[in-house]
C-alpha cells in the first residue's frame, strides 16, 4: 500500500511500502528466514482533533505490524508444503541422510564390539549380514519418508487451524 | 438541522492521547523484548535439526553399544542386534528432526499471534474511546437536534399564534343570536 486514504486533514497516510494484493515466493529462502528489521521505535505525535490522533494510531499499527510481524506470518507460510512442496523433499532426503547415518553407526559400533572381542565374520556371513542390512535399511528409509511426510501434512493442518502449538508428535 | 461539525467531548481527547501514550510506550519497552522473541523464530531450523537428531543417534548407540556384541551367544557374528538398533535409532533421530521443525512452526506461530493480538490490543483501548465518544456525540447530536426542534418549535408556535392571531383578525367577527 503506497499510501492511505486522502484529503483527511490532519491525517497521516501509511507510508510502509507493502502490497497486499501481492503474494511473497513462499520459495525465496528471504522469506522463509526473514531478517528482522533494525529497531527503531514508531513514536507517535500527539497533536489535533482526537481523530487526527486516532487516525496516526492506526497508521502506526498497521506500520508496525507490516514492518514486524508480516514476515514472520511469510515465513510461517513458507514453511508449510502447502505453500512449499519443496520443504517434502528437502526434509525427507534430511531423513534419508539421518536413517543412513544411524545404521553405519550401529554397524559400525557392532564391528567395534565384535573385535574387541577378535571375532570377524566370515564372507557367507558378512554377505547374509550385508543382505539383512540393506532389506531393513530399505525398510527404515522409506518410513522414515513417510512418516516425515505424514508428519509435515499434520503440521501444515495445525498451522492452518491456528493451533500450531499442538502439533502432532507421532 | 443541527449543527454539522460536533465538537470532540474532552473524555475523547483524553482517550485519543493516553492511547497515543500506550502505544509510545509499547513500542520503547515492549518492542525490544518482542524482537529478541522474533529474532529467536527467525533461526532456521536445519542446525538445530542436524545437532538433535545426532546427539540421538549417539545416546542410541551408546546406549545399546554392550548389547551388540556379546561372543558368549550364538548370534554374535550376526547383525540383526545392530540392525535392530538402527532401526530404532533411525526413528528416534527422525522423530527428533521433525520435532525441531513442529518446534519451529510452532515459536513462528506464537510471533504471528503475538502480531495480531498486539495490533488488536493497540487499537481495543481506543477503539473503546470511540465508541464512547461516538455515545457522546450522538448525545451532543440529539440534545442539538432537540434545542433546534425546540427552537423551531417555539417558532413555530409563534408563528402559528401570529398566523392565528392574522387569521383570526383577518376573520370577520360573526355575529350570533341577532
Amino acid at each position: 500500500m503506497s499510501a492511505g486514504s486522502p484529503g483527511l486533514a490532519g491525517a497521516t497516510t501509511v507510508t510502509t511500502p507493502y502490497d497486499p494484493t501481492v503474494a511473497p515466493d513462499y520459495t525465496d529462502p528471504a522469506t522463509q528466514s526473514p531478517a528482522l528489521a533494525a529497531y527503531t521505535p514508531d513514536i507517535v505525535s500527539y497533536g489535533g482533533k482526537a481523530s487526527d490522533e486516532a487516525a496516526r494510531l492506526t497508521s502506526a499499527t498497521w506500520d508496525d505490524y507490516v514492518k514486524r510481524f508480516q514476515p514472520e506470518s511469510d515465513a510461517l507460510i513458507a514453511s508449510t508444503g502447502l505453500m512449499n512442496p519443496g520443504i517434502y523433499k528437502s526434509q525427507v532426503q534430511a531423513g534419508v541422510g539421518q536413517v543412513n547415518k544411524a545404521y553405519d553407526s550401529a554397524l559400525g559400533t557392532q564391528a567395534t564390539s565384535l573385535s574387541r572381542f577378535g571375532m570377524t565374520q566370515t564372507g557367507d556371513q558378512q554377505s547374509y549380514n550385508q543382505t539383512q542390512d540393506n532389506v531393513n535399511r530399505s525398510a527404515s528409509v522409506v518410513d522414515s519418508a513417510n512418516r516425515i511426510r505424514q508428519r509435515i501434512a499434520a503440521r501444515d493442518q495445525n498451522i492452518v487451524m491456528g493451533g500450531t502449538g499442538t502439533t502432532t508428535t507421532t | 438541522m443541527g449543527k454539522s461539525d460536533v465538537p470532540e467531548t474532552a473524555q475523547e481527547k483524553a482517550l485519543a492521547d493516553v492511547s497515543i501514550a500506550k502505544w509510545n510506550d509499547h513500542q520503547t519497552r515492549i518492542v525490544p523484548l518482542e524482537n529478541k522473541e522474533i529474532e529467536l523464530a527467525n533461526r532456521s531450523p536445519e542446525a538445530a535439526t542436524m545437532k538433535a537428531a545426532g546427539a540421538v543417534n549417539a545416546d542410541m548407540q551408546q546406549a545399546s553399544s554392550g548389547t551388540q556384541g556379546n561372543p558368549n551367544t550364538g548370534a554374535a557374528v550376526s547383525s540383526t542386534p545392530a540392525l535392530s538398533v538402527a532401526s530404532k535409532a533411525a526413528q528416534a533421530q527422525v522423530n527428533a528432526a521433525q520435532t525441531v521443525q513442529d518446534q519451529h512452526a510452532s515459536a513462528l506461530g506464537n510471533i504471528v499471534n503475538m502480531g495480531q493480538g498486539k495490533s488488536a490490543a493497540a487499537t481495543a483501548g481506543f477503539e473503546t474511546a470511540a465508541s464512547n465518544a461516538s455515545s457522546q456525540a450522538i448525545t451532543n447530536a440529539q440534545i442539538n437536534q432537540a434545542d433546534n426542534q425546540s427552537y423551531a418549535g417555539a417558532a413555530a408556535s409563534l408563528a402559528g399564534t401570529a398566523a392565528y392571531g392574522g387569521v383570526k383578525a383577518l376573520t370577520p367577527a360573526t355575529k350570533t343570536g341577532v
